[in-house]
């Protein structure tokens, strides 16, 4: 059971972390929430990147003087380098977001998304 | 080497361009000099029909070839393309200096020379489609650099019309592409030919609508009007003269080089023509008498020109759908006799609009006194549309007559007869008011044009008569384009043309004519002159004349005779797709209201679904 | 529950259920299969070619402070590829932070009608002393996160972003802290250069761009790695400056 947790809940949990982000973005109203569940999409895609590098019982891949030599076990890098990235961009998504949000109230003084109608043509 | 006569005026293009921002005659020397040579090495290559080039060239793992060869049709019109450009150009030299784009007319005018020589040698789809295309477009730009403030949007409706043609060709060549591997004429007509009979004739509608659409045939003729009468004065008589043409040529192709006369043989057929070439006849019945209805009512006389293009294209169009030897060749000489008869007509009223500025009627009158020659050329090109001996507009409608009439096709001979009349009703009104009636006080001080604007309407006035009185040298290349299509040839002498209920002599018929002409002359030297009187000595019951204008007896000319066809013209092609765009963007509009309300997240969702959609289709494939 | 949330639902549990029957497929034999959790085949993978440094030369056995002129000088393997085998791709992210940052300065700098500035109060003094005493510490963990990205834990993004929260917790706490724009301006496009300058001369002296062209070291010493800890410290001055630049734009707005 244990077991089934562990495995679960690193690939199925930030499968579900997506997907809940997603059903956020979609169903609610504040911009702010929105906003908040984009960040839990991203945080889900990272999470599902670096559990796909994971190995069991393995160390950090560092060269140091715990593992003073590449033949122990190590983490992928490459999922990592990867994630390093993912979440410069999901910073700078949400800080962007945010300056938006922001100017929207500024104009319509309402966080409700519903009552912003400007986006027709 | 084929290649020259697309890559010459290419290269000349860019040069011309380059000089003409530092001399503004030098553009269009360069283009009447590119057009001579190439006029010249045409006349060097004729005869040798064994012409031919091909490029091949390897492209995302397919082979494809550009092939490209001379034949006596393409030559023919290569011929023409030139020596029309050259006597443009040659015309439009002094009239540069009013011209606000000149270095880009132009540049696109010997593209648009160098992209019809590229059709016209094109022995493949590609080849065919490029060169199309860039014609089109360097026209679209040519048309939409007129004056007027309609030009734009008059060349964007022919590059719409045209645009949407082009797709339609494109896909069935992509089909065609698809079934034999190969872009080439030769391997797609024999796929065509073996290929299930309905199929075959939809792939070639669809191939030649970007012709049709070209030559203005009736349902698809709304562009006409207004890019002819929008285009830049210049531009006209190339645009009405030899892009119409252009899509005959394509017809001329898709119907014989790609046997679409052989795979409709055997359809159902009325008095031996297959009802689908009938129907096509039928169209330039149509044609005709739409055109020739519209032009009388016209106000503005490169509109009127314009219809009549119109009008005079479904002539064409019926002799070459009905396909009997006298037929063709009659359209063939009509297609070569409208380019020289029209071409004069544009290139007058080009004279005249350089010096007045007025395209309207109404506002021009008795130019005959400043404008003597430009008034000759009209009154000489007037004579050959309306089709009277002894020019050369006469001897083709007598051909296309003759084969209607061995026939036996009713409507299409009466439509014929009908446009031809009328045809005189139209023209007869510029030469009236134009040219005739009483100077204008503001115009005076008019003076003739320049020479070389002189000389072009001189040489096509000495062409008209010339091939009104020897056919036989026309009917010689056309022999041998009809001898290459498979078609019989009609018996002909240098100056007598056999029909099918006898012989036409051009030679006879100019004697008495020029008789005749001599007898006038005295007439008109001995017999009292005619009497002038005040412009606007007009009987208003001592009522103040506010606006002489609609008083001019220019305006609304022929009113008695449209107000027969008023219905009729109500209710307008034009009208008709307008409406159709209307009714179209506003159920567009309806539906959008329902997608589209402005809910930012249903964008989202839309976006989402999508993505669901995807999934769940890759899932179960 | 709305009709709309509940459509939402519908759609996104059926996305949801589509991509999970992902895991329950057996993939056929030679396609790529995906690892059990923990049981990710690292030998089999690319990063096996980085973890040995032997992507161009073929090196082996890599011992810490002993193995000298490798081939990606770094004791850390995530900043070796960060920073060093896919150093071009970290160029376009820095690019995609800076047009977020500059997206930012325009949105918030448009006209318009009714600008509220609010009159924020002085901090506490709690907070005030807490920063001041915080200010300097910060500066130099964030300095030595970056300065030592190649051996331990952390880089120049993660530097970057400790500087930038240095400043933050600076403009927050006093009222009258103000950063010249065109000091902040002028570090980043600084370091933007020397980012870009050190890549141009790699493709002049080695004939790649980003190529590593000082001598790499031996590995776990300060000084190794090569190029690395110059583009690391270029980054992170990059991104703090980016950062900090965004804290203020939305401070200011």
């Amino acid at each position: 059971m244990l077991n089934f947790l562990e495995e679960w809940s690193f690939f199925g949990g930030s499968i579900l972390l997506i997907f809940i982000g997603l059903y956020g973005v979609l169903s609610r109203k504040n911009m702010i929430k929105i906003l908040i569940s984009l960040g839990l999409m991203d945080t889900g895609v990272n999470l599902l990147l670096v559990a796909l590098g994971y190995v069991e019982a393995a160390n950090a891949p560092i060269i140091n003087s715990v593992n003073p030599s590449n033949a122990a076990a190590f983490v992928d890098p490459i999922p990592q380098a990867l994630v390093l990235t993912s979440i410069v961009i999901g910073t700078a998504v949400l800080a962007l977001g945010l300056a938006l949000v922001m100017k929207i109230y500024d104009k319509y003084s309402t966080l409700n998304i519903s009552e912003i109608r400007g986006l027709k043509w | 080497m084929l290649t020259k006569y697309i890559f010459v005026p290419a290269a000349a293009a860019f040069a011309a361009y380059i000089l003409n921002k530092k001399n503004k005659k030098a553009g269009a020397t360069i283009t009447a000099l590119v057009s001579a040579y190439l006029l010249l090495s045409l006349a060097l290559i004729y005869g040798s029909w064994e012409l031919n080039q091909s490029f091949n060239l390897s492209l995302m793992g397919y082979q494809l070839e550009f092939l490209m060869a001379l034949t006596p049709l393409s030559w023919l019109f290569a011929v023409l393309t030139s020596a029309i450009s050259l006597l443009i150009a040659v015309f439009s030299i002094d009239s540069q200096a009013d011209f606000k784009f000149s270095s880009v007319f132009n540049l696109n005018f010997l593209l648009v020379i160098g992209s019809i020589m590229g059709v016209l040698f094109a022995r493949d789809f590609l080849t065919l489609f490029i060169f199309w295309e860039l014609m089109t477009w360097t026209s679209f730009y040519l048309i939409s650099s007129g004056k007027k403030k309609m030009a734009g949007r008059a060349a964007y409706r022919y590059l719409i019309l045209s645009a949407a043609a082009a797709y339609s060709f494109l896909m069935a060549v992509i089909f065609i592409f698809q079934q034999t591997g190969s872009f080439a004429f030769e391997p797609a007509a024999e796929f065509l030919l073996n290929n299930s009979a309905p199929q075959s004739i939809l792939l070639l509608l669809a191939i030649s609508l970007p012709f049709w659409v070209k030559a203005g045939i009736f349902p698809l003729h709304v562009w006409v009007k207004d890019a002819h009468g929008n285009a830049p004065k210049e531009f006209s008589p190339f645009l009405s003269g030899m892009l119409l043409k252009v899509g005959f040529y394509g017809l001329i192709v898709v119907f014989h080089q790609l046997s679409f006369f052989k795979i409709i043989e055997n359809t159902i057929a009325y008095r031996g023509l297959p009802l689908l070439s009938y129907l096509f006849a039928l169209l330039g019945a149509v044609t005709i008498i739409t055109g020739t209805i519209l032009a009388i009512r016209q106000e503005d006389m490169k509109k009127l020109i314009a219809y009549s293009s119109i009008s005079q294209m479904g002539y064409i169009i019926i002799g070459i759908a009905i396909a009997t030897p006298l037929g063709f060749s009659g359209s063939m000489l009509h297609l070569m006799n409208h380019l020289i008869f029209k071409s004069t007509i544009f290139l007058a009223l080009a004279a005249v609009i350089y010096r007045t500025g007025t395209t309207k009627m109404y506002e021009v009158g008795g130019l005959i006194f400043r404008m003597p020659l430009t008034f000759a050329a009209y009154l000489t090109a007037i004579i050959a549309l309306a089709g009277i001996p002894p020019t050369n507009g006469f001897i083709s409608k007598w051909v296309i007559y003759q084969a209607l009439i061995e026939k036996g096709y009713l409507f299409l001979a009466l439509a014929a007869f009908f446009g031809s009349i009328a045809s005189f009703m139209y023209v007869f009104k510029p030469l009236s008011t134009v040219f005739l009636g009483q100077l204008k006080p503001q115009h005076q001080e008019i003076k003739e044009v320049p020479l070389l604007m002189k000389i072009p309407m001189l040489i096509l006035i000495g062409v008209i008569v010339l091939f009104g009185v020897f056919p036989g040298i026309q009917m010689n290349i056309i022999s041998q384009i009809s001898g290459d299509l498979g078609i019989e040839t009609v018996n002909y002498s240098l100056y007598s043309i056999q029909g099918a209920f006898g012989a036409w002599n051009s030679l006879y018929i100019f004697n008495v004519f020029a008789a005749g002409f001599v007898i006038a002359l005295l007439v008109f030297g001995l017999a009292k002159k005619s009497k002038l009187v005040g412009l606007l000595d007009t009987y208003s019951s001592g009522e103040y004349v506010t606006d002489a204008e609609s008083y001019h007896y220019a305006y609304q000319y022929y009113r008695p005779f449209d107000r027969l066809f008023d219905n009729l013209a109500a209710k307008s092609l034009t009208g008709f797709y307008e409406t159709l765009t209307a009714n179209l963007l506003k159920s567009g509009e309806s539906f959008r209201r329902i997608f589209a309300a402005g809910r930012v997240q249903n964008y989202a969702l839309y976006s989402v679904l999508l993505f669901v959609i995807l999934a769940a289709v890759g899932w179960i494939i | 529950m709305k009709f709309r949330n509940l459509i939402a639902l519908v759609i996104t549990a059926a996305f949801a259920l589509i991509i999970l029957q992902a895991f329950t497929i057996t993939p056929a034999a030679g396609e790529i299969t995906l690892n059990e959790f923990g049981k990710a085949d690292i030998n089999n993978r690319t990063a096996q070619l980085y973890l040995n440094k032997s992507v161009n030369t073929d090196n082996k056995k890599v011992i810490y402070q002993e193995s000298k002129n490798l081939e990606s000088g770094s004791a850390n393997i995530v900043t070796s590829v960060v920073a060093n085998y896919r150093s071009f791709d970290t160029l376009g992210e820095i690019t995609v932070l800076f047009l977020a940052a500059a997206g930012i300065g325009v949105v918030l700098n448009l006209e318009n009608s009714k600008k509220k500035k609010f009159a924020a109060d002085d901090s506490s003094l709690i907070l005030n002393t807490g920063i001041k005493l915080l200010f300097p510490l910060l500066l130099l963990a964030g300095t030595y996160i970056f300065v030592y990205g190649h051996l331990s834990p952390g880089g120049g993004f993660q530097g970057g972003a400790v500087i930038a929260t240095a400043f933050l917790l600076k403009m927050l706490s006093d009222n009258k802290f103000e950063i010249k724009e065109i000091s902040i301006t002028l570090v980043e496009s600084t370091a933007g250069i020397s980012f870009v300058g050190l890549g141009l001369y790699g493709l002049v002296t080695r004939g790649s761009f980003l190529e590593n062209f000082m001598a790499t070291g031996t590995v776990g010493q300060l000084f190794s790695a090569g190029i690395i800890p110059l583009i690391y410290i270029a980054i992170a001055f990059k991104v703090g400056a980016e950062l900090t630049n965004i804290v203020k734009n939305l401070i200011e707005a």
